[in-house]
């Protein structure tokens, strides 16, 4: 298909430029001046003259000719225009992709160095004893609970925003293990789950392994008294239990 | 009244006992943890010194049972062991510290004073009643282990100090795992705290010096101390520091318990309050011999203002809880309510108790009012029953 005529490049390619003063030297007193609007209603209505008396004349072949290339450039410039459009959303969205995930990235390298942060200084706490619970957290079990919220927390296909989510969601959830060792750390103490007695017993030998206190309690005398029996308790319980059983 | 026992028996069938009451002929010696056919004599005695604990006390060697009770209260721990002959002997330390400042000179005059100290992290720290006195000389506030009969998460120190008092308290066990019941609060009713980590630390410390540590609900301790010729059947409270717990038991079995977090340091942060002076100090007015049913002046007005209301909101929750719990077994007859714990030993506390239950409409018939004859060492009696019974 041969390129498309462009009327306004034709007729600024055919007219020459004359000043005002040329014309007037010339001795053009008036100029017959047509719009743009004008000259183009003009040659379409020619060229419409034209194509009419040649379609007139055209027969069944050529007009079908005809119609096939007009849908065939109008095909290709669709197609030219789709390609361009794709081309730039493509390369908008892109940029912005990249940007977001690369906020994201810092944002989970960034939840990861806390976490690191938070895992030393609990495991640290734990070793001292300065942390109420501590006894029933394991700094190990700590620590292989902040990496399996980290894993599950991964870039994911879903996109940034829902690996943030995960992570946020790791990180809360593993928050809240972790407070419910601790007074208060649950809205409900029924739900929180007993210190294990190796936990506590590892605690106890490691603090009293590594404490030198200094005392004078066993040289001190504590205040003593004394109090009525409760064999008569004693016996009363057993023959209940014996009586119940 | 047989059908309302067999009711209540089949009350007792359907499981209503709480997990943390103690069952008699449940779980009796079940760990086997004492062998006690080894080096013990007929009635159960093993001759011992009672350890360092029985030495610095009274440097008499004495025969003791096996089986020991402990009080672990917010504001005094008490020991309890009971001798071949019957005789109960108990060990109490008021359940406070304080920091003073560490020298050479210091240290021997303590020792001298006969007042107890550790150094932890160098600093130099007063524990049990001198601490409370000379907090009471210095205006200052004793820094507590414990807190809403507890122990306190705000005390880093509380783990070491409370291991430093319980071994003066028991000291070395007779036997390694020797049965030690040890007192621990019911579900507070008004907070949200954590009974279960509280119990375990305690286990834990016990285990750590020998002992085999096992849980008995406070108010269910005092039932076993002072409700023998009930049947161990009635409600037993103890006021203690941090808390106020209750028990209603049946036959030994408890049908309800549960604890509220009012107790006499609530008191002693109220009546400071409205006098503008240190929570110690409004300690040693309230025990210096206060009769709460003749108040003498402003500040024991004071004190008897906040003890009503304490007496009315205790037994509020006790005539709601009753009402509204439905496992209660059917009395049939008339029961006893027995207050004991350091709190109720103010002088009226008992008339002033009876007449705020006078003022509401209880929901079953109580027979008596009774104080504890122990009023102190009665949870630590309690859980002695409890260790002696598994022998």
């Amino acid at each position: 298909m041969s390129k498309p005529l462009s009327v306004q490049d034709v007729i600024r390619q055919s007219a020459t430029d004359v000043g005002l003063d040329e014309l007037s030297r010339r001795g053009c007193r008036k100029v017959k001046v047509l719009d743009k609007q004008t000259v183009f209603r003009l040659i379409d209505e020619a060229v419409n003259r034209v194509v009419e008396e040649r379609l007139a004349a055209a027969t069944a072949q050529e007009r079908e000719q005809i119609r096939a290339e007009a849908r065939s450039e109008f095909q290709r410039l669709v197609k030219e225009r789709q390609e361009q459009l794709e081309e730039r959303v493509q390369r908008e969205v892109s940029a912005a992709t990249e940007e977001a995930r690369a906020h994201a990235d810092q944002q989970v390298q960034e939840y990861q160095e806390r976490l690191a942060q938070l895992e030393s200084q609990v495991g640290q706490e734990v070793e001292e004893g300065r942390v109420p619970g501590a006894s029933a957290i394991d700094p190990e079990l700590l620590g292989s609970m902040i990496r399996e919220a980290v894993a599950q927390a991964a870039p994911t296909s879903t996109g940034p925003s829902a690996d943030l989510a995960a992570l946020q969601q790791s990180i809360e959830a593993l928050s809240r293990k972790v407070s419910a060792g601790g007074p208060g750390g649950s809205s409900s103490s029924s739900s929180i789950e007993p210190p294990s007695e190796e936990a506590l017993q590892a605690f106890f030998s490691r603090s009293s392994s590594s404490e030198q206190v200094e005392s004078n309690i066993s040289n001190v005398e504590v205040k003593n008294a004394k109090a009525n029996g409760v064999n008569k308790n004693l016996a009363k319980l057993r023959s209940l239990k014996q009586g119940s059983e | 009244m047989n059908e309302a026992m067999n009711a209540s028996n089949d009350d007792l069938d359907n499981g209503f006992v709480p997990d943390n009451g103690f069952v008699p002929g449940e779980g009796a010696v079940a760990d086997g943890s004492v062998n006690v056919n080894e080096n013990v004599n007929e009635n159960g005695s093993v001759e011992t010194d009672c350890g360092a604990q029985s030495a610095t006390a009274t440097g008499v060697a004495t025969k003791t049972e096996l089986g020991r009770g402990l009080d672990v209260g917010t504001a005094n721990l008490v020991s309890s062991a009971q001798d071949a002959e019957g005789n109960v002997h108990i060990k109490i330390q008021r359940n406070a510290f304080l920091d003073i400042d560490a020298d050479d000179y210091t240290k021997n005059m303590l020792t001298r004073l006969n007042v107890q100290y550790v150094v932890i992290n160098g600093r130099m720290v007063v524990v049990g009643d001198p601490a409370f006195e000379l907090a009471n000389i210095f205006n200052r506030e004793t820094r507590r282990p414990m807190r809403d009969g507890m122990i306190s998460p705000d005390e880093s120190d509380a783990l070491p100090i409370e291991k430093m008092l319980l071994e003066t308290l028991l000291g070395p066990p007779t036997k390694e795992g020797e049965v030690c019941y040890y007192s621990v609060p019911a579900e507070p009713i008004d907070a949200d705290l954590n009974v279960i980590y509280h119990q375990g630390v305690f286990g834990g410390l016990l285990k750590s010096l020998g002992y085999n540590g096992k849980p008995l609900v406070e108010g269910h301790a005092v039932v076993f101390s002072e409700l023998a010729e009930d049947d161990f059947t009635g409600i037993g409270i103890s006021g203690g520091g941090g808390m106020f717990n209750i028990c209603v038991s049946y036959k030994s079995i408890p049908a309800l318990s549960f604890s509220t977090t009012r107790g006499g340091d609530w008191i002693d942060r109220n009546v400071a309050n409205v006098l503008g002076i240190s929570a110690s100090r409004a300690t040693a007015i309230k025990e210096k011999g206060v009769d709460i049913t003749r108040p003498k002046n402003r500040e024991e007005e004071a004190v008897e203002i906040y003890y009503r209301n304490l007496i009315s909101y205790t037994l509020t929750n006790i005539k709601s809880r009753f009402e509204s719990s439905s496992s209660m077994p059917n009395f049939p007859d008339p029961i006893s309510i027995v207050c004991a714990g350091g709190t109720s030993l103010i002088g009226g506390f008992i008339e002033v108790f009876q007449d705020e239950f006078k003022k509401i409409n209880f929901p079953i018939p109580v027979k008596e009012i009774r104080h504890a004859e122990d009023p102190l060492y009665s949870v630590s009696k309690g859980c002695l029953v409890a260790s002696l019974s598994e022998v």
